[in-house]
């Protein structure tokens, strides 16, 4: 009986503070499934200009909390309200699975087209979905994309202990150059692959790594003797080896040079033929909308022009760009016309090229 | 010279000591470590995602107060997770797991303070073992991990798996054939190597592999429900003492020093191998405790070194695993994945510097000191909480069932897909069905673990060396010389013993469900070899080359089952003669319990978390527990705050939406 007295003493007492509490915050939303499922949408109230006063929208997230989107879609989130009608509360939810696949059919498939739920993903489910691979459940053409908020350039990194200087060496070494790398597909893999492809360099990929800091540690310990992955996170993690002359930037896989390496040469600079052009540009394409945005299909036109300038205009805050800045995180905006467009031209790779790349991104 | 360097070292360490006793930055590790605490009892709550939430906070602190509230929060998590573990039977954090084994069963005896007070002063050892790792080390770290490579770790992977055989409780055929189907588990998911889909039977949300937390809960937690509901009274079936034996559980740490300092040796060194993966450690841990015992037949039923060893090895693995973070900046578990952020934030780039004494060698000292004394305040604060936290295992169960069943379910939602409650259920079955064919659990979860790393580090191995010289490198052979000592040894020794042994005289051959249960491993491992066959070799060679073994001891151990049932495990408090009306009760409860899991399933299933989960609640109590009406609704206000309130509300958990609610809305679209 004691016992009895104290126990529900114990669950009892939070358990009314929480009521309290609850009833003091209007927030709270302590029906919202019911709501929910009553009213059809409620962004769009009567007056017929949106509004998301008082509303929540959740940025569901494919990747594990911590990671690169995670940490993007978070700091994106904290700047986010002050510039959407009503100044919403702004969530981040993870929700993992098969590689982004999973928030990314959810969203498209199952989330209410309200405007309240978005998701952010990697370029590469795009490409993987054009590649006519299994897997993501998705029509790349009718997503409504709200835009790209960061780009990946991929740029090799190599040890200098392998005594290669130029991109030249690089790209002709007589011996093989062991390339640390993830999984099949990943653009640590695909990208190198195809550039050795196409001028007919020596690499051997050297896959298995858990995510880029593995393939450093395999470079550390002489498992591997280069790496290529996007420079946004390289001219971070890898600052102390560059900075240590360990390891130098050799080679850059993407479109153009980036501004940060004006001297180091982009591998469409060597010649090569015109169908592995388009292949590389093609496993390239995804660079460019790297963490790309989006809303369920079927949003309402109105509420999706709120949101694609909600999103343009969270981008051009000098708050946010100045947070984004200590956490080096670099941020970038790409308009949803412009990401229709390098669609458009990864779809437009003509079909045998198609199933070539898909080979090498997915043998099995 | 060296004197003058050495002294800049010792330096280095009271200047960081000083540095986080200093007000506000002490104050920042209270909070860190409150918040821990409540992270590390709550199932479902897990410590990667406070991390991240704690994250904003720290943008305009000074990089000593950032760590110590951060960090005093991770310390501690594992040490509090034990102690769900060891209550309920449900991990509180993922790497809390293997302290259910010998944990749980020992709270059932009613030595639940025993085993929290060991698990404490375990966990304390081991933080204290792991700081002092990362202390002395720092100047080896770099060549230590190096010389260790993809090639150390697959001997490691291997010495894990030849654990198996001693957590097999007597039955290595039965154990083997569980490792096995561990290892199956492990290889579900795209293959890392020709990105073949292997054994995801078309489902997407297999594609990244079965998740562990919904396994372990599963597999471990569902039986003990069900254990409790049918015999009724509480957790505790019996009670000694006050608070069930603390001073012994403290004795016990110390009466197994060797033990608890081996143990924190492990998780150290498994913390410090980035890509392993926080979960093995305590796992292996656990092992070894078996392993080094002279009375292997104890362990499972409430053998203190059971707690013992993972207790320490996953409070040290911290310190391990910030030693690469530190030295690399590569994070080796999830912990120092969030951390490695956190250094980004507020500018600290790892790599050499953090280990120079004339550098930030004082910052990362006192990452030491935050793990040891966040610890040292942990410990004895659960200590005057202790009694309380006891007292949950004497209240009767049929309160307390839907709590849990609550608790199971939130617990083992962690992707945040519905594909997770299945899993729970799916291992739950799977749990009930091993422990009630006397089949041990912990082989399957190292099977699990390892499987994965096995393979990945092989390849990588054959890959990157071109070929198999790696085998000769000297962590390779050291390895290969502890394995050879620690299984082949006790392996003849055992062989000897048993010849000396009577032969049991071998009963009339029969089909019983024990057998049956065995003949659908033969049927599994059969399937899964049929399929791998036409996969691409790389995808292939792995498999087969385990399986095919794996497939022939299955069959034995059918053969096996066929001649001698296999022992009901006896029920314990019911030994002496069972009668068919006890029986019949027994049936009729098991039967109500997995029809109210099933129940709360299909709540979560049609009407989501925070209506589902009280209304199941309220439902239970008031039709199989037939409490008063009074206690009923104030429970099931309490459940259902408690989802709304600290998911819902602080962690704004996405909860999936209820299937009837879709419905629901599609007919009033239409």
């Amino acid at each position: 009986m004691k016992i009895k007295k104290r126990f529900l003493a114990i669950t009892v007492i939070p358990g009314l503070l929480f009521l309290l509490y609850a009833s003091l915050i209007p927030t709270s939303d302590p029906i919202a499934p019911i709501t929910l499922a009553l009213s059809p949408n409620p962004v769009l109230a009567a007056s017929g200009s949106p509004s998301f006063a008082g509303k929540t929208i959740r940025i569901i997230v494919g990747y594990s909390p911590g990671g690169g989107f995670d940490t993007l879609s978070r700091v994106l989130a904290r700047h986010m309200s002050r510039h959407f009608p009503g100044n919403p509360t702004i969530l981040v939810a993870n929700m993992t699975g098969a590689g982004g696949a999973v928030s990314f059919n959810y969203v498209y498939s199952r989330a209410k087209p309200d405007g309240r739920t978005w998701v952010t993903s990697d370029g590469a489910l795009i490409l993987s979905k054009i590649l006519g691979i299994p897997g993501p459940n998705f029509d790349v053409e009718k997503f409504p994309w709200l835009g790209v908020a960061q780009e990946s350039h991929t740029v090799c990194l190599v040890m200098t202990r392998t005594g290669i200087k130029t991109a030249d060496q690089f790209l002709k070494s007589k011996k093989r150059i062991r390339i640390a790398s993830t999984v099949p597909g990943d653009s640590v893999h695909i990208r190198p692959i195809m550039a050795a492809q196409a001028v007919g360099a020596n690499f051997k990929l050297i896959l298995g790594y858990h995510g880029t800091s593995g393939m450093r540690l395999a470079m550390h310990g002489n498992e591997a003797d280069a790496a290529c992955w996007g420079w946004q996170s390289m001219k971070v993690t890898g600052a102390d080896m560059m900075k240590r002359k360990e390891a130098i930037p050799i080679l850059q896989i993407g479109f153009g040079r980036h501004p940060d390496l004006p001297k180091v040469p982009n591998i469409l600079d060597f010649p090569m033929s015109q169908d592995d052009k388009k292949m590389l540009r093609l496993v390239m394409g995804p660079g460019s909308i790297a963490k790309i945005f989006a809303a369920p299909p079927g949003t309402p036109p109105e509420i999706l022009k709120v949101l694609r300038r909600g999103f343009a205009d969270t981008l051009k805050d000098p708050k946010l760009r100045a947070e984004a800045k200590k956490l080096k995180i670099s941020l970038v905006y790409t308009p949803p016309e412009k990401i229709t467009q390098i669609i458009k031209e990864m779809i437009s790779t003509p079909t045998e090229l198609k199933k070539k790349v898909a080979k090498i991104a997915r043998p099995g | 010279m060296p004197m003058a360097y050495l002294w800049l070292y010792i330096e280095a360490l009271f200047t960081a000591l000083i540095s986080i006793c200093q007000w506000p930055t002490f104050g920042f590790m209270l909070i860190g470590i409150a918040i821990g605490f409540v992270v590390g009892i709550l199932p479902g709550l897990g410590s990667g995602t406070a991390l991240v939430l704690m994250f904003p906070f720290i943008f305009e602190m000074e990089p000593v107060r950032a760590f110590a509230f951060l960090l005093g929060m991770a310390s501690v998590v594992s040490t509090t997770g034990d102690i769900t573990s060891i209550l309920f039977g449900i991990p509180g954090e993922s790497d809390c797991a293997a302290s259910i084994i010998d944990g749980h069963p020992l709270a059932k005896q009613g030595q639940a303070g025993r085993a929290v007070a060991a698990s404490l002063m375990s966990s304390l050892m081991g933080a204290i073992f792991g700081g002092l790792v990362l202390t002395l080390s720092i100047p080896l770290v770099r060549p230590l991990v190096l010389s260790f490579g993809s090639p150390g770790i697959f001997m490691l992977s291997i010495l894990g798996l030849t654990f198996i055989a001693t957590l097999s409780g007597g039955d290595v055929l039965k154990g083997l054939v569980a490792g096995g189907f561990g290892i199956l588990l492990a290889l579900v998911g795209l293959d890392g190597f020709t990105a073949t889909p292997r054994y995801t039977l078309g489902q997407f949300y297999l594609w990244d592999g079965v998740p562990l937390v919904p396994l372990t809960i599963g597999l471990f937690a569902i039986p003990e429900v069900v254990d409790l509901a049918v015999k009724g009274g509480s957790i505790a079936q019996a009670s000694i003492g006050k608070i069930g034996g603390v001073m012994e559980g403290v004795k016990d740490s110390f009466r197994h020093w060797k033990l608890v300092l081996r143990c924190s040796g492990i998780g150290a060194l498994i913390g410090i191998m980035p890509g392993v993966g926080s979960s093995v450690g305590q796992f292996l841990a656990y092992a070894h405790a078996v392993q080094s015992s002279p009375n292997q037949e104890r362990f499972g039923h409430g053998a203190i070194e059971g707690v013992l060893g993972p207790g320490a090895a996953n409070n040290s693995k911290e310190g391990g695993s910030l030693v690469t973070t530190v030295a690399f900046g590569v994070p080796a578990g999830l912990h120092s994945a969030l951390l490695l952020g956190a250094f980004t934030i507020l500018g600290l780039t790892p790599g050499l510097a953090m280990l120079r004494p004339e550098q930030n060698l004082h910052l990362t000292y006192s990452l030491v000191w935050t793990i040891i004394v966040a610890n040292l305040i942990t410990v004895p604060l659960c200590f005057l909480v202790l009694r309380q936290l006891v007292m949950f295992t004497q209240v009767r169960g049929s309160l307390i069932i839907p709590i849990l069943l609550m608790l199971i379910f939130l617990g083992g939602f962690v992707n945040n897909t519905f594909g997770d409650m299945v899993m729970v259920l799916l291992f739950g079955a799977i749990g009930l069905l091993m422990v009630n064919f006397g089949w041990m659990r912990p082989p399957l979860v190292i099977g699990l673990v390892l499987g994965r790393l096995l393979e990945k580090s092989f390849f990588i191995s054959v890959d990157a060396y071109e070929g198999f010289g790696w085998l000769g490198r000297p962590v390779v052979v050291i390895l290969l010389l502890i394995i050879a000592a620690g299984v082949f040894v006790p392996v003849v020794q055992r062989i000897k013993e048993r010849r000396k042994q009577v032969k049991e005289v071998p009963t009339r051959w029969k089909l019983n469900y024990g057998a049956l249960f065995s003949l659908g491993a033969v049927v599994i491992f059969a399937v899964a070899i049929w399929n791998a066959w036409s996969w691409l070799p790389r995808a292939r060679i792995f498999p087969l080359t385990i399986f095919i073994p794996v497939l022939v001891i299955a069959v034995l151990n059918f053969l096996k089952d066929l001649r001698k049932p296999p022992s009901k495990e006896v029920v314990k408090g019911t030994d002496g003669e069972v009668s068919a009306q006890d029986l019949s009760l027994v049936r009729k409860k098991t039967i109500n319990i997995l029809g109210w899991i099933g129940g709360f399933f299909l709540a979560l299933w049609w009407l989501s978390f925070p209506l589902g989960i009280p209304l199941a609640t309220f439902l239970y109590l008031k039709v199989t527990s037939r409490e008063s009406w009074l206690i009923s609704i104030l429970l099931t206000v309490v459940s259902w705050a408690f989802i709304e309130g600290i998911f819902g509300y602080f962690l704004h958990f996405l909860f999936p939406e209820g299937e009837l609610f879709i419905l629901f809305s599609k007919i009033i679209s239409i």
